[in-house]
């Protein structure tokens, strides 16, 4: 119960033992609370979902000991796609058959630094972050990054930093969808 | 168009809760796109930030797939469970930017507040005021907020607003039971 201290809650839960009529007090204490955080209900950005399960899939991988040790590059303006040929030969990093929309796949996470092969068909919505610092390294396809409404046209073997509390979004304008490397970096 | 509100006057259905638990990953699929809105709206909320609360709200369901096992009944309801892993989540991120700027007295009662830009502010308080929290007072939302929000206990919350700890548990006891009474409409 968030009002309460740890001492507070435990003072409770002992009345509540002794006073059992007490328990639907707190029951219902407990859901108008629940009542005024589902009214501040509000849509998340749509990358977080893709990002939440590749997240678990990155420590399921890790649990069966199928991370590599192999290095994470990290992407400048010299980095190639060779860089990554590590995953990106490797059949286990594909896109999946039931890829709509987002797919990603960490290939490297630390607490300072998370990197991803991404695939995304359309585009992301606009978002800014203020823990770290976002780049991109394009692998197929093409897209238009605008960072605070300046556009940026990528396409495979292209290289882009987007600086701290900037707001950008990204469209892709290929067919296919725009596979790339995305890695944050804590700033 | 007003997102849905999760039902969250019902318990989990057990058949799901088996689901989740057995590490069912389409029904995690369900479980985020019935209760990320709600969790992504409390964290802005709290973190009075939309970036913020991207990467809290990410975390969260991370914590909350790896705990899913440790969830029972006997600790509510699974929303009220995922509530407080995320809060929990958006408190140590305050905290630990308090930290981090160097304030001081290191004490979250001398908190300075995050820089973001205007409109993230402007964006995030009137989605905020849109919510059940418009219907109390802006002395119990202040109440509620400290010590349902922020995590401050009932004392710090006295301290940092400079009034009685009576008036706190007043203003706080009178909020809820105005929450009550919209529940139970």
């Amino acid at each position: 119960m968030g009002a309460l201290t740890p001492a507070e809650t435990a003072e409770v839960e002992q009345l509540l033992v002794t006073h059992p009529e007490l328990k639907a007090e707190v029951e219902a204490f407990r859901l108008s609370l629940d009542h005024l955080d589902a009214s501040l209900a509000t849509p998340p950005p749509v990358t977080v979902k893709p990002l939440v399960f590749a997240t678990i899939d990155y420590f399921e991988r890790a649990a069966q000991g199928k991370i590599s040790t192999h290095p994470i590059p990290q992407l400048s303006e010299q980095t190639r796609a060779e860089d990554f040929a590590h995953w990106l030969n490797d059949p286990a990093y594909g896109i999946p058959a039931d890829f709509n929309e987002y797919h990603a796949i960490i290939l490297g996470l630390t607490p300072t630094q998370t990197t991803a092969l991404a695939w995304v068909q359309s585009g992301a919505p606009m978002e800014s972050h203020e823990d770290y610092i976002e780049k991109f390294y394009v692998l197929e396809g093409t897209c238009e990054l605008v960072i605070d409404n300046v556009s940026h046209s990528l396409k495979a073997g292209d290289f882009i930093s987007v600086p701290l509390f900037q707001k950008h979004y990204l469209q892709v304008t290929s067919q296919n969808p725009c596979k790339l490397i995305l890695q944050r970096t804590a700033a | 168009m007003s997102p849905a509100i999760p039902t969250v006057k019902n318990a989990l259905d057990e058949a799901f809760l088996h689901q989740l638990q057995s590490g069912d990953k389409a029904a995690f699929a369900r479980l985020y796109d019935d209760y990320s809105a709600a969790i992504y709206g409390v964290l802005k909320f709290i973190l009075k930030s939309e970036a913020l609360a991207e990467d809290v709200l990410q975390e969260s369901f991370v914590k909350i797939w790896m705990n899913i096992k440790a969830y029972d009944r006997s600790k509510g309801t699974i929303f009220s469970w995922m509530i407080s892993i995320a809060r929990n989540g958006a408190i140590d991120m305050l905290r630990s930017k308090n930290y981090r700027q160097g304030s001081k007295n290191q004490s979250i009662l001398n908190s300075v507040p995050i820089a973001v830009d205007r409109d993230t502010e402007k964006k995030v308080d009137s989605i905020g005021m849109g919510s059940l929290l418009e219907k109390l007072s802006a002395d119990q939302r202040e109440v509620i907020d400290l010590l349902y929000y922020q995590g401050f206990t009932q004392v710090e919350a006295a301290d940092k607003l400079q009034i009685p700890l009576g008036t706190v548990k007043t203003r706080a006891r009178a909020a809820l039971k105005l929450l009550r009474s919209e529940l139970d409409e």
